[in-house]
């Protein structure tokens, strides 16, 4: 038995039959072509979701945050000053845990309301005031465009002083460098209740705006920082010692943000809040979050490669009916080549081979048409969506291993469905089929 | 004394065994045929004639009896050994020709050889060499379906010698050509009976063709009725 001349004989028999052998492999090319489009459009949008949060470097992020106590013994749950995260108990942690924590970031809400310009005073824009540390600012997420950070010697100070997002800037000022020193006025009428509720800040800097993905779909609020201790003045609280009910830290590069918050979980709860009778510390990880959103994606990935194979079922069973035929009428071929001295794993095989090459071929074709129709599909989203995107490219890399594994697949289909029709050739008994008309 | 190449004797062949419809078509024939001896089987339709010779083509089995050719037993062998003598003892030329189609004439010619295992480089050789013994070597790329009827059965008779069998099987193989061209398919069988010292079994309801054999061995109603040497005037 010789593969390349089975090969070549199943080359011939496809070319023969150009039109029945396209028709049988437009199944499995559709089959394929469907699974193809779906795993990569299905792994574009996972890659985008990932790759977003991976662009925003906060995969070692982690969220430390206060939760009450399961069997608390406390009538009333309200939140004291005693229970809250002291920057006491923050600058024990980081002696603890050094070179473990990159940095730490808290911040106080300062109240939402709605900011100004005093120059031309015709719009109100909403707005959200955080107060930030310098620490958390350079932790953060943002990119100073224009000016400077929230400075240590403004939180010492205490000034009115604001970073603002460069989209305000724009709207307000007409450009990101002619906000820098400017004066706006803010009017904070919800959130945390302020002591003074009309105040004017000093813009001192201004960070780049980065659309989310979602970002379109809501009217925009835009955030503004302020210095922490201006932030808690305002909101009466004790301006030298800052209490949270969360803060976020971001953990050194290579350590382990899963061991991390274990340790910081069990460090705050077996010190600080071993007698608390209420509360704990737990934390929130965007790992988590990740694994969250990967496994749903995974899952609705996995249901619709479901019913794409459901075509690619649809297409074998049309492969294996025209090798029926093609038995058929080869019959007294395959009388022949018993006569000739052909034992029948020959016959078997060289009828495999032919439903293989046939799905084969179908099956490159599918994958072609496949990352075609992906990155048409790609683009398309990219134009129609553009304004919910905000700018985020969608990333449409039809995988190596999907197209490698639907190529196998469809060998396979041409093996399952081939092999009972070669069979049935295989056991033709070599007088009947030399006699057959 | 001659080594004989095909023994067979008190072969029974029926049909449907076990059922009430059994049927015995051949019933006990017993037979030599010596090396290189061209012998022809004749018979009307019905005699048992082509039960006969799909028996001695190693197609099928015996019934009852015993069939040794060229040293095998025959009788009791399962499909895979039967296969294996089809390829390397037997060299079959049908009336239809049997070419496969879509297929070239050198591949034809090298078909047997495949099945046998031989290596491509070789295969190519031997076929090329035995094309041009049946004067076939300026055809060698011709499709089965660009070949007159002469031309094809000579491919198939190459075919048919390839392996170098012990016996060539050839079933009325100038019964779909004219006269002119089965003159030609004949003589080329006694070139290679007389030049190479074949044996070739013709099976034929052409007493002429019968004639110019050996030996007719005439089958009716399964039975055999004469076995005799031709004498040549």
């Amino acid at each position: 038995m010789n593969l390349i001349e089975n090969i070549a004989v199943a080359f011939n028999g496809i070319k023969s039959n150009k039109m029945r052998s396209f028709l049988t492999m437009l199944g499995i090319i559709i089959g394929i072509s469907a699974v193809i489009l779906i795993t990569t459009l299905g792994t574009m949008i996972q890659n985008t979701f990932t790759g977003t949060i991976d662009d925003l470097g906060v995969t070692n992020l982690v969220q430390v945050m206060l939760q009450s106590k399961p069997n608390s013994t406390r009538e009333q749950m309200w939140m004291n000053q005693s229970d809250l995260i002291s920057d006491t108990m923050i600058e024990r942690m980081k002696e603890r845990f050094g070179d473990e924590i990159e940095s730490v970031w808290v911040t106080t809400s300062a109240g939402r309301g709605t900011i100004n310009n005093d120059v031309n005073n015709d719009d109100d824009f909403a707005v959200s005031l955080t107060g930030q540390t310098t620490e958390g600012l350079e932790a953060g997420l943002t990119d100073l465009l224009e000016g400077r950070l929230i400075s240590d010697e403004d939180n010492a100070k205490m000034r009115y002083v604001i970073n603002i997002p460069s989209d305000l800037a724009e709207t307000m000022f007409g450009s990101s460098r002619a906000a820098l020193g400017q004066v706006v006025t803010v009017n904070i009428n919800q959130g945390w209740q302020a002591s003074t509720n009309i105040m004017d800040f000093t813009v001192v800097g201004v960070y780049e705006y980065e659309a989310g993905m979602m970002s379109g779909l809501f009217s925009r609020t835009y955030e503004c920082d302020i210095p922490i201790a201006t932030a808690r003045r305002l909101t009466g609280g004790d301006p030298n010692e800052g209490y949270y009910q969360y803060f976020n830290l971001i953990g050194a590069q290579g350590v382990s943000v899963s061991e991390l918050s274990a340790d910081i979980v069990e460090f705050f709860n077996n010190g600080f809040y071993k007698n608390n009778d209420a509360y704990q510390v737990t934390t929130y990880t965007m790992e988590d979050d990740l694994a969250t959103i990967n496994s749903a994606l995974s899952l609705v990935g996995f249901i619709l490669g479901m019913i794409a194979g459901v075509s690619l079922l649809v297409g074998g069973i049309g492969v294996m009916n025209i090798m029926l035929v093609s038995v058929t009428e080869r019959t007294r071929e395959i009388g022949v080549r018993k006569a000739l001295g052909a034992p029948n794993t020959a016959i078997r095989f060289q009828f495999i081979v032919e439903s293989v090459i046939l799905c084969t071929i179908g099956g490159i074709i599918g994958v072609i048409l496949g990352v075609i129709l992906a990155i048409a599909t790609g683009e398309i989203m990219m134009l129609v969506l553009a304004d919910q995107l905000g700018g985020i490219t969608l990333r449409s890399n039809p995988s190596a291993g999907a197209i490698a594994i639907s190529v196998g697949f469809s060998m396979a289909i041409g093996v399952f469905f081939g092999y009972y029709p070669a069979n049935k050739a295989a056991k033709l008994d070599p007088i009947d089929a030399l006699r057959y008309e | 004394m001659d080594k004989m190449i095909i023994h067979m004797e008190n072969i029974y062949k029926s049909f449907y065994v076990g059922t009430p419809n059994e049927l015995e078509i051949l019933h006990g024939l017993s037979f030599d045929v010596p090396e290189g001896q061209f012998l022809s089987v004749v018979g009307q339709s019905g005699s048992g004639k082509s039960t006969l010779m799909n028996l001695i083509g190693a197609l099928d089995r015996p019934t009852g009896g015993s069939y040794v050719l060229d040293g095998l037993d025959v009788a009791k062998t399962e499909d895979k050994t039967l296969s294996e003598i089809r390829n390397k003892k037997i060299g079959f030329v049908f009336q239809t020709f049997n070419l496969i189609s879509r297929t070239s004439a050198l591949k034809n010619v090298e078909l047997p050889m495949m099945y046998a295992g031989v290596s491509q480089k070789e295969r190519t050789e031997r076929a090329k060499a035995m094309l041009d013994m049946v004067d076939m070597s300026d055809r060698l790329k011709h499709m089965p379906n660009e070949l007159s009827g002469g031309q094809k059965q000579r491919v198939a008779i190459a075919r048919a010698m390839i392996n170098n069998p012990a016996i060539i099987l050839a079933d009325e193989p100038t019964g779909a050509l004219d006269t002119k061209t089965g003159r030609m398919v004949m003589d080329l069988f006694h070139k290679l009976h007389n030049e190479q010292g074949k044996t070739i079994i013709l099976i034929t309801h052409n007493p002429e063709l019968a004639a110019e054999t050996e030996r007719i061995i005439t089958l009716a109603d399964g039975y055999i009725t004469s076995d005799e040497a031709v004498v040549k005037s």
